[in-house]
This record gives structure tokens, sequence and C-alpha cells, in this order.
């Protein structure tokens, strides 16, 4: 009896450890507040993302003496600000104790210029993430059909820089 | 539910003194190698795969079954391995953290932010962290080569 109880525990504890490994799931992302429109429910975000993008350069090289201009594709990080808005009725707004505020709360704590995360697979994020986040820090997890993204962009056709002397 | 997106191309200049710049992003330290300087950290990145879909349907009495390409978005984790001796890792109250410190609080299934553009994160975007949340600002990329 000793051994089958030593046993299950062992099991258990086992189970608890795994459980408390890795997260799992999508992390959430943090999102800039840009605005809040309470008559539609929405709120506004204003989310940067980095892109590298083919640029065409030109350059002078030196062949045999004399100087040649070439051109050449060049990479270069550009920033994207997208604004995404998302309708807050619709949602679910935690904190990072995984307790639900009614909506009225929600208006009254977000405000343009603060920063919250937002679930990007429209599930509550594993506690780990949770606990990563301050505690005035709010989670909002929008449904997930609200999350699809946008059309694939096709590749950006390359832009004219000024020359450069190499 | 609406989703509305509006494009603004900035450089990454101009940006950077105007607006807040990337949101630093969370991942999970899956191994450490303080001898060599390294840590190893799985994120999830959103890809784009295109599935064939086989559907039957019922057309004048017979079963007609028609084979369609949909785009689907799916969850990838990448393990990314960073050299801890070209970055810098802080508190998000900004304080640079010593090495050995640092190898003390990054361990297995740790989560951490990591600067989306190699620059200190905005500090609206470190105080909605936790002040024990390490935040990696790892050195910029090495210039991509030009394809062949």
């Amino acid at each position: 009896m000793r051994i089958a109880l030593a046993l299950l525990t062992s099991v258990i504890l086992a189970s608890s450890v795994h459980a408390q490994g890795a997260p799992s799931g999508t992390p959430p992302s943090l999102r800039l507040v840009h605005g809040v429109n309470k008559k539609k429910g929405e709120i506004t975000f204003l989310v940067t993302v980095t892109r590298v993008v083919p640029v065409v350069v030109e350059e002078e090289v030196i062949v045999n003496g004399q100087a040649q201009k070439v051109t050449v594709t060049k990479y270069q990080t550009v920033l994207e600000q997208r604004f995404q808005a998302i309708n807050a009725a619709s949602s679910r707004v935690i904190t990072t104790a995984g307790q639900q505020l009614p909506i009225d709360q929600v208006w009254k704590r977000v405000k343009a210029n603060t920063v919250v995360a937002v679930s990007d697979n429209g599930a509550v994020p594993a506690a780990a993430y949770l606990k990563a986040l301050s505690v005035d820090t709010l989670v909002i997890i929008p449904p997930p059909a609200a999350l699809v993204p946008a059309p694939p962009v096709p590749a950006p056709k390359p832009k004219r820089l000024p020359p450069v002397k190499v | 539910m609406t989703i509305t997106f509006t494009v603004l191309v900035l450089t990454a200049g101009i940006a950077q003194a105007q607006f807040p710049g990337p949101a630093p992003t969370f991942s999970v330290v899956q191994s450490t190698a303080p001898n060599k300087g390294q840590v190893v950290l799985t994120r999830i990145v959103k890809q784009q795969e295109q599935i064939a879909v086989s559907e039957k349907s019922l057309e004048n009495g017979d079963f007609v079954e028609r084979v369609r390409i949909i785009t689907r978005v799916v969850d990838r984790e990448v393990s990314v391995v960073y050299e801890l001796g070209n970055s810098r890792v802080i508190t998000p109250k900004g304080k640079q953290l010593p090495i050995d410190e640092v190898w003390r609080r990054l361990k297995k299934s740790t989560v951490v932010a990591v600067s989306g553009d190699s620059n200190l994160p905005a500090p609206i975007f470190l105080r909605a962290l936790n002040p024990q949340t390490l935040v990696i600002i790892p050195a910029p990329l090495k210039p991509i080569p030009f394809p062949k």
C-alpha cells in the first residue's frame, strides 16, 4: 500500500513538474493603444513592425583606374506602422491574475498611450507569460475569427536611392 | 468585428526618434551555455501555409470531389541562438545586469522579453513588464548578403 502511494505521488509530482515546464501556446504581444472609441466599442492599436525591403543603390567603383557607376540592390530595414482596431465588446479582457474585467472597467483602464497584451490565438495566454507581465497590464483576448491576418502583401518594388561613393 | 490596417513606411532612423519602435516579444529559454556565452530561445512565429482540402458535394445526384487550396496560419516554434557577449540584458527598470547574474536568472523555461530592433525598448513597453522579467537586447543583425 505504501509503495503504491509512493509511486502515485511520484507520478503526480512528475506530471506537475512537466506542467510547470516550458509554457505552451502562443505568447501574447504587447500593443500600444492609439485610441479608444467607446461608442463603436473599438480599441485601436499602433503596431510597429520591422521589414526588410530591397533598394537600388548607385555605387561608384574604380575599374582599371576609371570610376564607373554600377547599380546594386541592397536591403534596408524599415519600420512599418499599422493601425489595428479590435472590437472590445466581443473580446475578453483579463488581468494577469486571470480575473475578467467588466466592460466599464475596461473603458476606465484602457486609454490612449497605454500598453496592453493581446492574445494572438484567441485563448488565455499560458500562466508563465502572464507572470512576465506587470500586474497592472491588461490582457485582451479577441475572438479567434478577429485575428485572421491580412492577405500576404506583394513584394515591394525596389526604390532608387542617391548614389554612394565607394 | 473589423480589423483595419493603414500602413506607413518610415525609415528606421526617423521612426526611432518619433515613435516608440517595435514592442519587445516574448521568448522562452530553451537552454543556456555559459561557457560559450550562448542562450537558445524558443519563440513562436506565425507562418502561412497552403494546404489542399478535398470537398465532396452532391451534384445532379452524383458525389463530386473537388480539391481546393486554402491558406491557413500555423504557429511554428523557432529556436534562436543569441550571443550574450554581444547583447545587453536589462531589467524593465533599465538596469543592466552583470553576466553572472544573467546566467543565474536565465533558467530553462524562463520567459524573457527580446527587443524587437536591437535597441532599448521604449519605456512604455518596459513598464508593461514584470520587474523580474529579463529583457534581452541583441546585437544588430549582420547585413543580409546579396542573393545570387
